[in-house]
């Protein structure tokens, strides 16, 4: 399982294309303007997400994480690939 | 361990193609590296570039090299060549072009990736 981390809205048009059903996708910086336009589901960094007022915008299969969570969530992917 | 260098940036609007370049060559001095080009990346791959006048160094000749390196396995994503009305004969060098759904699997089968 391959963790995309995305941190622009431009870089996901470059990952879209390269994600396997199994992956996984953690939003970050202002990658989490996507969570309110991606339609799957993923992680989005609450810190980002609070300091841009998308708290209570974000769609039911969006789930906030810490950066803490982030840095488990990366060393229990076999891989990280960072999209940017 | 097998490496996957993903170059996803065009070529001299920034240092990403160069460093991925640069990454690549000496990654292959102790790894099995795989090259993918996907997205602007594609453009790194262009013929006859000419960089002179820019006065920044014309990196592109080196992708002649890699087979040199050991580096085989040069890939690239069909439909991004295909958005910038590419084919395979447009590039300086020889690559495999991938449906999208195999570059996934491309990413899937490497033990690491570093994206460019």
């Amino acid at each position: 399982m391959t963790l995309h981390t995305i941190n622009k809205t431009s870089a996901l048009a470059l990952c879209e294309p390269h994600l396997c059903p199994e992956d996984g996708i953690v939003l970050l910086e202002d990658g989490v303007y996507l969570a309110l336009t991606l339609g799957k589901p993923a992680a989005a960094v609450r810190s980002d997400v609070e300091a841009r007022g998308l708290t209570d915008r974000l769609p039911a299969d969006i789930r906030l994480i810490s950066y803490d969570d982030f840095v488990s969530l990366a060393c229990e992917a076999d891989k990280v690939c960072s999209w940017f | 361990m097998k490496l996957l260098f993903i170059q996803s940036k065009p070529p001299h609007g920034s240092v990403n193609a160069q460093e991925g370049l640069d990454a690549v060559l000496m990654g292959s001095a102790f790894s099995d590296c795989s090259l993918l080009f996907t997205g602007e990346g594609v453009l790194q791959l262009i013929k006859s570039q000419d960089p002179a006048d820019l006065g920044t160094k014309d990196f592109a000749k080196a992708f002649g090299a890699l087979r040199d390196y050991g580096v085989t396995n040069i890939c690239v994503d069909a439909a991004s060549l295909e958005r910038y009305q590419l084919s395979v004969k447009d590039l300086a060098i020889e690559v495999e072009a991938l449906a999208s759904a195999e570059a996934a699997r491309l990413i899937a089968s490497h033990d690491k990736v570093l994206n460019f």
